[in-house]
């Protein structure tokens, strides 16, 4: 008996595995259907622009009210923002850890970025909110919630995904790598950032999609530094500004016609098309360094750069 | 005598367990001087010891001297004035199992020559052919120079990995059991290729067969099992017999 439920076992597994490996894309394929079958219809000029021409608004900036343009423009600079801060920030901790750091200070540093790992988003957005408080009432009496403040919010929030990507790339790479290199009289710095970066950087690159991929998404940070619902394209820095997650928040919790709902569906069909269109411009950013690195050439027949 | 590799009293631990200890050596330009003894007694860590890549690893002491003639001059590689880069540059290094980057055939060579040297693009694509072509690989490798390195055979690779060590125009070449990856007849090749190259570049090649060290020395080490080295006089290299029975005695 137990043999004949070993074998059933043994001939269960596979189909099992594949049902859970394949419910992935089903959910996946579900949701995006779902998200289509809902969004695609409210999907027009009108939606980004709404009463405003949209050439006044792309070439001279006019002012658009009733639309997702500057939401989208929000979450742009919002998103390019905080990786600016967080993939250097990232990349170098990473380093530092995979590199130099050792003993009870590498486990001190491992330990803090779970930490910061674990921190759930809304905590972030109340210390966003309560730095600028103190601001207020230390430093620059005129601080308030704005679009720096998200972006340094959500880099944070972000950075623990980056910390550990390369980390652990780099030290998944072979060690002869490094022992080449430094056979081959390069120095130290050279090693990593010309053999031991350039050999990571698909694993880095996953980092920085998991990265874009949470800044464009979050809601609960912004929600509290400085995200607004009607603030036109975003101007300065220190302005407020909108954003899509929280555009989409606002219309599906306050809807008043099924109109506005609907709208809520196209602008999360905006967000997925522009976090894809993210993901898609760093991939091609990575494969580009990469071809250049392998093969010394700017192109594929391009002249040889050494 | 014509020497090139002096090392004086040389002692290497790592985490506290000594390797070598008290070592002493003397070794001649041109060559090839092949360094044997059994595995683990420490031969890739002499070898090491010379261009210093020992310290690349973590927990390592090393005391003693070795001082190396580097362009006509005696360079003290452990004194407080040498740059251990420069110094790495003047020794090249082949390892064990090819360590080919994984970049294409022409950037193994050209990245090193860049960033070691900082050479000109032209100046890196004569080198490049010429080493390619004193590693007996040109005529392989010149239609697919662009292709990934990794997708060269083994022998090949380790062929590049040597033309990449040629390219720098090194003073001291150091081999470790260069051709240990490698079947029989590309192994043959990169001994003829070494035995030619003596006349050019000083070799150190470790090597843990017996047969290949007869075929390739004309200067012998045994490394000992306790850490130090013996030579094998040029009579013994001669005589099959000899060396055997010596072999016996020392392994």
């Amino acid at each position: 008996m137990p043999r004949l439920l070993a074998r059933l076992v043994e001939r269960a597994l596979p189909p099992l595995a594949w049902a859970a490996a394949l419910s992935v894309p089903a959910a996946f394929f579900g949701l995006l259907a779902f998200l289509l079958w809902r969004g695609l219809p409210s999907l027009s000029l009108a939606l980004f622009f709404g009463d405003t021409p949209p050439l006044a608004a792309l070439l001279h900036g006019a002012p658009v009210f009733d639309g997702l343009w500057p939401a989208c423009l929000g979450t742009l600079y919002l998103v390019l923002l905080s990786c600016c801060l967080a993939i250097p920030l990232g990349i170098a901790s990473g380093i530092c850890l995979a590199r130099y750091a050792t003993g009870r200070a590498k486990a001190l540093l491992d330990f803090c970025v779970d930490l910061l790992a674990g921190i759930p988003s809304i905590l972030m957005g109340l210390f966003g909110f309560a730095l600028i408080l103190l601001l207020r009432k230390t430093l620059w009496p005129g601080a308030n919630t704005c679009l720096l403040l998200s972006a340094l919010c959500l880099a944070l929030l972000v950075l623990p995904y980056l910390i550990s990507s390369t980390r652990s790339c780099l030290e998944g790479l072979p060690p002869e790598l490094r022992l080449t290199g430094a056979s081959l009289g390069l120095s130290p710095w050279q090693i990593t950032a010309r053999i031991l970066l350039p050999a990571a950087s698909q694993g880095i690159l996953s980092g920085v999609i998991l990265a874009v991929g949470r800044a464009a998404e979050d809601t609960a940070v912004i929600l509290l530094t400085g995200v607004v619902a009607n603030a036109g394209a975003p101007g300065l820095l220190t302005d407020k500004y909108e954003a899509l997650p929280f555009h989409i928040y606002y219309l599906a919790a306050e809807y008043q016609t099924p109109q506005e709902l609907s709208q809520a569906f196209g602008a999360a069909l905006v967000l997925l098309c522009l976090t894809a269109a993210l993901f898609a411009a760093s991939r091609r950013l990575q494969a580009g360094l990469e071809r250049r690195w392998k093969s010394g050439r700017n192109n594929r027949n391009g002249s040889i750069r050494a | 005598m014509n020497s090139a590799i002096l090392v004086e009293d040389l002692s290497v631990s790592f985490a506290g367990q000594e390797v070598l200890r008290g070592l002493n050596l003397e070794i001649q330009a041109g060559g090839p001087t092949v360094l044997v003894g059994r595995s683990g007694l420490g031969k890739t860590t002499l070898l090491r010891a010379v261009n210093r890549l020992n310290e690349c690893l973590p927990d390592c002491v090393t005391t003693g001297r070795v001082r190396l003639r580097l362009g006509g001059e005696w360079v003290e590689a452990y004194g407080p004035a040498t740059v251990v880069e420069d110094l790495r540059k003047r020794v090249g290094m082949v390892f064990q199992t090819p360590n080919v980057l994984p970049v294409s055939v022409e950037r193994n060579i050209a990245l090193p020559l860049r960033l070691a040297l900082g050479l000109s693009a032209a100046e890196i694509e004569a080198r490049q052919e010429q080493a390619l072509r004193e590693a007996r690989l040109w005529d392989e490798v010149k239609d697919r120079l662009a292709a990934p390195a990794q997708t060269l055979s083994g022998g090949q690779q380790q062929r590049l990995c040597l033309a990449r060590a040629l390219a720098f125009a090194p003073d001291i070449l150091l081999l470790d059991e260069p051709t240990s990856s490698l079947d029989y007849k590309a192994a043959r090749g990169i001994e003829d290729l070494l035995l030619e190259l003596a006349s050019r570049y000083t070799l150190l090649v470790v090597s843990h067969s017996l047969n290949q060290a007869r075929r390739l020395a004309r200067f012998m080490f045994v490394l000992r099992e306790d850490g130090q080295v013996e030579a094998v006089d040029k009579e013994a290299l001669g005589d099959k017999e000899r060396l055997l029975t010596l072999m016996d005695e020392l392994f």
